[in-house]
Parts: C-alpha cells; sequence; structure tokens
C-alpha cells in the first residue's frame, strides 16, 4: 500500500531464496539487504538477526556479497556497536562492505554529529546515511546538515523550501 | 475546463500510491484500475511501473492490457510512462534474459553499465537524485511535458536499467550517471515516459504533472 522498498533481514537469513523471489517480482531496487553487524574480531563482523539478538555465525561481508549476487539492490548495514551511540559511524565496517559489493550503501548506526556524514561517505564511501537520533534530539537538522555536506563538495541536492 | 480524470493502470506491481497522490495534488480526479473501458474512457493514462521488466510485461498480457495501451495510444489520449512504465514502451529489454515490451518508441533497454568509460566501478541500482538536461538545445522542450522545467532541475531516480530510444527525436532530457548519459524523459506524439519519478521529485516533478494533465 505505497511502500517503494522494503528491508529485510531475520528472514533473508532464515531463506535466502526470498531475496531472489523478491527482486524478479519486484525489481532489485525495491529489495534492500538490511544487515545488522556486530564487530567480533580485528575487521571481523558477524550478522545477526531478530533487532540484533541473535547471532548467525555468517561473515558480513561473505552475507553481503552473496546477498548482491542473490538480488538485493542496496544495503542497510547497521553497526550494532555504534547504534545509539553518537560516537560516530562505523567508518571501518562500511568500508569493508562498500569496496565489496556493487550495490548502494546506506551507512547505519551511530551519527552523533552532521561531520559524522562526511566522514562515512568520504572514508567509509557510504552512498546513503540513516539518522535519527541526531533529529530526534535536535542535534542537527536537515537543512544544515545537506548544507555542511555541500560544502564538503558531496553531490546532495540543493536545499528546496517547501 | 473540466476536472482531468486520470488512470493509472493497475497491473499488480509497484507502488502506485505516490503516483495517484501527485496527480490528485495537481487537480485530477484519478482512476487506479485495469478495467479496460474505464482506461479507455479516461482523459489521461498512467502506466506506472516498479519491478522486473519481464514480471511486469507477463501481468500486462495476463490482464489483456496490452491491446488496451494500444488503443489508448490509438486514441491519442496522453499516456505518461513512469520508470519501468518508461521503459515497458520500447520494443525489448535484457532484464533477466530478453524480453518484448509494448514497442510503442523504438529502441531497447539494457542494464547501467557498472563501469564508468574510464574503467571505474559505479554503484548499480542508479539512486538519488540527478540533474537533467536537454538532449537537444536546438530543439528545446517547447510542447512538451517538460515545457516548465528548466535545463539542470534535479529529479529522483531509482533504477538498475536504462533505454536506449534508437530515434534521437524520441529523446528529449538526459542526466549523466558517472559518464554515461541516460534518457531521462522520452516522448513521442502523445506519449511520454519518464525514467526518473515525477511523483517523487517535488516541484520539479509536479511540473510535468500538471503538464501532462492539460
Amino acid at each position: 500500500m505505497g511502500a517503494d522498498k522494503v528491508a529485510v533481514n531475520t528472514a533473508a537469513i532464515a531463506n535466502a531464496q526470498l531475496i531472489s523471489d523478491i527482486s524478479k517480482r519486484f525489481g532489485s531496487q525495491c529489495m534492500v539487504l538490511s544487515i545488522e553487524a556486530k564487530q567480533v574480531g580485528p575487521a571481523r563482523w558477524e550478522a545477526y538477526t531478530d533487532n540484533g539478538r541473535e547471532r548467525t555465525g555468517l561473515d558480513v561481508v561473505e552475507w553481503a556479497k552473496r546477498g548482491v549476487i542473490m538480488g538485493a539492490g542496496e544495503i542497510l548495514l547497521t553497526s550494532i556497536d555504534r547504534e545509539g551511540t553518537r560516537k560516530g559511524f562505523d567508518v571501518a565496517l562500511i568500508k569493508a562492505i562498500s569496496t565489496e559489493v556493487s550495490v548502494p550503501i546506506i551507512a547505519s548506526g551511530g551519527m552523533g554529529k552532521p561531520e559524522d556524514l562526511l566522514d562515512v561517505v568520504i572514508n567509509g564511501g557510504a552512498d546513503a546515511v540513516a539518522m535519527a537520533d541526531i533529529l530526534h534530539y535536535k542535534r542537527g537538522q536537515i537543512c544544515n546538515i545537506r548544507a555542511i555536506a555541500k560544502a564538503a563538495g558531496l553531490d546532495v541536492r540543493p536545499y528546496e523550501h517547501a | 475546463m473540466s476536472m482531468p480524470e486520470a488512470t493509472i493502470i493497475d497491473y499488480g506491481v509497484g507502488n502506485l500510491l505516490s503516483v495517484q497522490r501527485g496527480l490528485e495534488h495537481c487537480g485530477a480526479k484519478v482512476i487506479v484500475t485495469a478495467d479496460s473501458a474505464k482506461i479507455l474512457n479516461s482523459s489521461h493514462v498512467v502506466l506506472p511501473g516498479v519491478g522486473a521488466f519481464a514480471n511486469a510485461m507477463e501481468a500486462l498480457k495476463r490482464l489483456g492490457l496490452v491491446s488496451v495501451i494500444y488503443e489508448v495510444v490509438q486514441r491519442k489520449i496522453p499516456l505518461l510512462g513512469i520508470c519501468l512504465g518508461m521503459q515497458l514502451l520500447f520494443e525489448e529489454s535484457d532484464e533477466f534474459g530478453v524480453t518484448s515490451g509494448l514497442g510503442l518508441i523504438s529502441g531497447r533497454v539494457i542494464a547501467i553499465p557498472d563501469q564508468t568509460a574510464l574503467g571505474v566501478s559505479q554503484k548499480i541500482p542508479h539512486i538519488g537524485w540527478r540533474s537533467f538536461q536537454q538532449s537537444n538545445p536546438l530543439i528545446g522542450w517547447e510542447n512538451t511535458l517538460l515545457q516548465d522545467n528548466c535545463p539542470g532541475e534535479t529529479a529522483y531516480f531509482v533504477h538498475s536499467f536504462m533505454a536506449m530510444p534508437s530515434d534521437p527525436k524520441n529523446r528529449i532530457a538526459d542526466c549523466f550517471y558517472g559518464d554515461h548519459k541516460i534518457a531521462a524523459v522520452i516522448c513521442r506524439d502523445q506519449i511520454t515516459g519518464c525514467q526518473f519519478h515525477p511523483e517523487k521529485s517535488g516541484e520539479t516533478g509536479l511540473k510535468i504533472l500538471r503538464r501532462f494533465l492539460l
């Protein structure tokens, strides 16, 4: 009833065929693979399910690559370690995936200040950034975050007054 | 002038609600249907589409809508294809194997290259806001749905495939993704196709929808 995309995590890990089924029926642009990643060693992350509660034993880089082969058109990559911390994104995690797959990556988890966006886009190779807490608690506003991104040379749309 | 009665062809793929909202915002009465009589009775017809080409063509055939769309064109009812709906207007597509399209615009639909001409890899799908330009500045946008738009305005794209019209006259706006030129808007007579989503492109898109409904 009006959704443009669906983000799938737990159900895709339980049945990876679901990724192919969704992308064949609705197009890969609709099939966003959501990955919740928890660091388990130096430059190693494990995929979790059920809102970050259950371990899967899957290596995040391997799972992301497999998901893209199966038909995922985009990856929403959340760092469980950073989510809600306001400490900035897990740039190493985002970079580990963005350099390995051909689809756009949405970085999620940890945006504490507008400059964190620059870090994860410029140094992590993120194609998009998800933010919540920074807006909820008014530490940043969309228009000034956009202005900071533009000033740093990122390709963002000029701000349009409603 | 009476209120335009626009029909959005409902063939079971994609998100129709935002298209409906956009058209209503621009003053149309909107019907979402697969009923051929209702489609042929409307003043404007939108072929929406988000999804995969083969699946969409199969759905159009199953619902008996292919001949209805040809009839719409025959009767010169303005037809607007959006995103996959634009791609379906072409002769064939490479998405998940070669599939025939409606063949209303000559040309084919191919995957967006995942590398620039210089060999730099680029992300597919192409997602985001991109500015679009006149394909042929000598001809411009007079008497097209882009008449009220200015070159360089930005619109929202989300797609993995791109249309390659074989007749340059059918191509009226382009955008660049990396160094690949992508057909953003195509038209022939009463048929227009937008690769981007006018219903998700703010005022830029609404100008196109308003012009469509005239």
